[in-house]
């Protein structure tokens, strides 16, 4: 069965996003058998893992942005393609803009991340404050701090995973992905890790089938919607941006995520442990991936 | 509203990895994997003469983007190994340029040691040399920018390849290395660029007087790089999927043959076929280039049809997967 590009970057978001986060978000009910203290270790191992993302997504957004001058320097000429965007900032600012551009990019990417969020949570805990109704899935009014985390580490996944999402649509539409199976494995065991990461912190609350959805939905969707712009709009430019925005995001996380453990977290062999652990296992998984 | 139970997650996560290892042999085309140069002779009816680089545009400056970066590359159908390429593709995209042109190239390099960009029979200053004395080189992260000149004697066919690459970067403290590495070469960095001269194109910028044009570039890739068998390659491929040369009945091309090694000789050989260089007309029955040898070669492909193959006759070269078929159609 043949499928058009259309629908080539939706099924790639699918295998390398959505799916593996699932899988992930499934082990819940193991976490549900651990023991409770099992709990702050368990929240330590999201931080390792929301760190290592935090590092990867950082690396990727400064790279991005180190690349731009020779990223818009190169007007296109049959062999050399400069995508529609990036020729625009090429028309419009002149040649060596990319050297003042990149860094904007960065810094102004990095700053909605992290004010982003923060304004979400102070949002989030007005309304709480209020005890407002909003629908019936995260209510705020009950919505537990163990679910907040899990939705602000959901987040901050997704915003990463659009990130991924592009940098496979770029390589797969550049041709430069040898899309075998055993690439697509590879995304799938680092992902997994992901699912992990956001069911850890409530393995003590009662979780239901359609916010385990939502809160995959939320984590691994962003994929897809990655790839189709690395296929059809890539931007060297534009992947500063999301790259930043991530990094912002993820940043947010894993400060919200020591926060809420406060005093505990201090000096913890186990939970220090968690947090290498976590990164240990991003980091191992994120050899398969060879991108 | 249900708590997630222990059954159903396991019956999830079952129904979940069988769809990751089943479905993507359904929905993905078999051409998804990363494919080296279109490079297969020409099937069917043509008015204008195929060539492997297409138009060549009359801007006297010509830009190239190249990507250092690496790459699993299929030699063949589940055959692949991780390898270092320009643009993802081995060969590397053909560099195609007219007398007179100025060659700007940027490489970009994304892989964890040094890369340049080397070019044979263009001239440059020696900051576009990309050779590690020069130190004209894109870092790890970096890139770098190379300006070169095709001048009148630099029509014909050549090649690029990286000059610098080097896992263990030790081997280049304090200049007392030498002055180039074969390691990108080994690992797939290098691509074919042909200049043409006054004349050798019409308006359209396609060649004049053939009716194909191909590149062919011959490389082997050892062991220690492969993880596995050596491979003996024709752009990029072993047998069964090199190129398939098929050809209309009296039909002229011209083949710019390019060894790119690092190391092997190699010839190529079709049962009663004719080479002549192209520039000198001296005809031979087989083409035989050391590593780093280039040129070009005008064939007759004869009025009868038939179907034979190319091969490398050097002894173990078929083997390790250099041959392809060459057909003559009606």
């Amino acid at each position: 069965m043949d499928l058009n590009l259309f629908g080539i970057a939706i099924l790639l978001g699918v295998y390398v996003g959505v799916v593996p986060v699932y899988l992930g978000l499934f082990s819940l009910p193991l976490l549900q058998r651990l023991q409770r203290e099992w709990l702050d270790v368990l929240v330590c191992l999201t931080l390792g893992i929301m760190l290592f993302l935090f590092v990867d997504v950082a690396a990727e957004a400064l790279e991005a942005a180190d690349k731009l001058p020779a990223a818009i320097a190169v007007p296109a000429d049959g062999q050399a393609s400069v995508p529609p965007l990036d020729m625009l900032l090429y028309d419009t600012f002149g040649a060596d803009s990319g050297i003042i551009l990149g860094p904007l990019f960065m810094l102004t990417g990095f700053a909605l991340g992290v004010l982003g969020l923060v304004e979400f949570g102070r949002r989030l805990d007005r309304l709480k404050e209020a005890g407002a109704a909003w629908g019936g899935l995260f209510n705020p009014a009950t919505l537990s701090p163990q679910m907040q985390l899990a939705l602000l580490v959901s987040l901050g996944i997704g915003l990463h995973n659009l990130g991924e999402g592009l940098a496979v649509g770029v390589a797969y539409g550049s041709q430069s992905f040898a899309l075998a199976t055993v690439l697509i494995f590879g995304f799938a065991v680092h992902n997994v890790s992901e699912g992990i990461a956001i069911v850890s912190p409530i393995s003590r609350s009662q979780v239901d089938l359609r916010t385990l959805a939502l809160l995959g939905l939320l984590a691994g969707g962003p994929t897809i919607i990655g790839t189709l712009i690395g296929i059809y709009v890539f931007s060297n430019a534009l992947s500063i941006i999301f790259f930043a925005i991530a990094a912002g995001a993820i940043l947010y996380v894993v400060i919200e995520i020591t926060a809420s453990l406060g005093d505990r977290f201090r000096n913890s062999h186990a939970n220090y442990l968690g947090v290498m652990a976590g990164f240990t296992v991003m980091y191992l998984t994120s050899l398969l991936v060879l991108l | 509203m249900s708590e997630v139970r222990p059954g159903f997650a396991a019956g999830a996560v079952v129904a979940l990895l069988a769809f990751m290892v089943i479905t993507p042999g359904w929905f993905l085309p078999p051409g998804a994997t990363a494919s080296g140069l279109p490079l297969a002779g020409h099937l069917g009816e043509h008015d204008a003469p195929e060539s492997d680089c297409g138009p060549v545009s009359d801007d006297p400056i010509k830009r190239v983007t190249l990507v250092a970066q690496a790459t699993v590359w299929e030699v063949a159908p589940g055959k692949s190994f991780l390898a270092w390429s320009f643009n993802g593709v081995i060969p590397g995209p053909v560099i195609c340029l007219r007398e007179g042109d100025t060659l700007i190239v940027t490489l970009v390099n994304r892989l964890p040691t040094i890369a340049s960009f080397h070019a044979h029979g263009l001239a440059r200053e020696p900051s576009s040399d990309g050779t590690f004395l020069t130190e004209s080189y894109a870092v790890p992260g970096g890139s770098y920018t190379y300006t070169l000149q095709a001048d009148s004697t630099s029509v014909g066919t050549w090649a690029y390849h990286d000059a610098v690459a080097e896992l263990d970067e030790g081997a280049f403290i304090d200049g007392l290395s030498l002055p180039e590495s074969g390691e990108g070469i080994e690992r797939g960095m290098f691509g074919a660029i042909i200049v043409y001269g006054e004349g050798e194109l019409d308006e359209a910028g396609l060649p004049v007087g053939y009716d194909h044009e191909l590149v062919l570039v011959e490389a082997e890739f050892e062991s220690e790089v492969t993880a596995g068998p050596v491979y003996m390659t024709v752009n990029g491929k072993i047998a069964p999927v090199t190129p398939h040369y098929q050809f209309q009945a009296g039909e002229t091309v011209r083949f710019r043959i390019v060894n790119v090694g690092p190391n092997a000789n190699h010839d190529l050989w079709v049962e009663g076929l004719n080479w002549r260089q192209t520039q000198s007309g001296a005809v031979v029955d087989s083409v035989l280039f050391g590593a780093l040898e280039f040129g070009d070669f005008t064939v007759e492909v004869g009025d009868e049809p038939r179907e034979t193959r190319y091969t490398c006759s050097i002894e173990g070269h078929e083997e390790a997967g250099m041959h392809g078929l060459f057909s003559v159609v009606k």
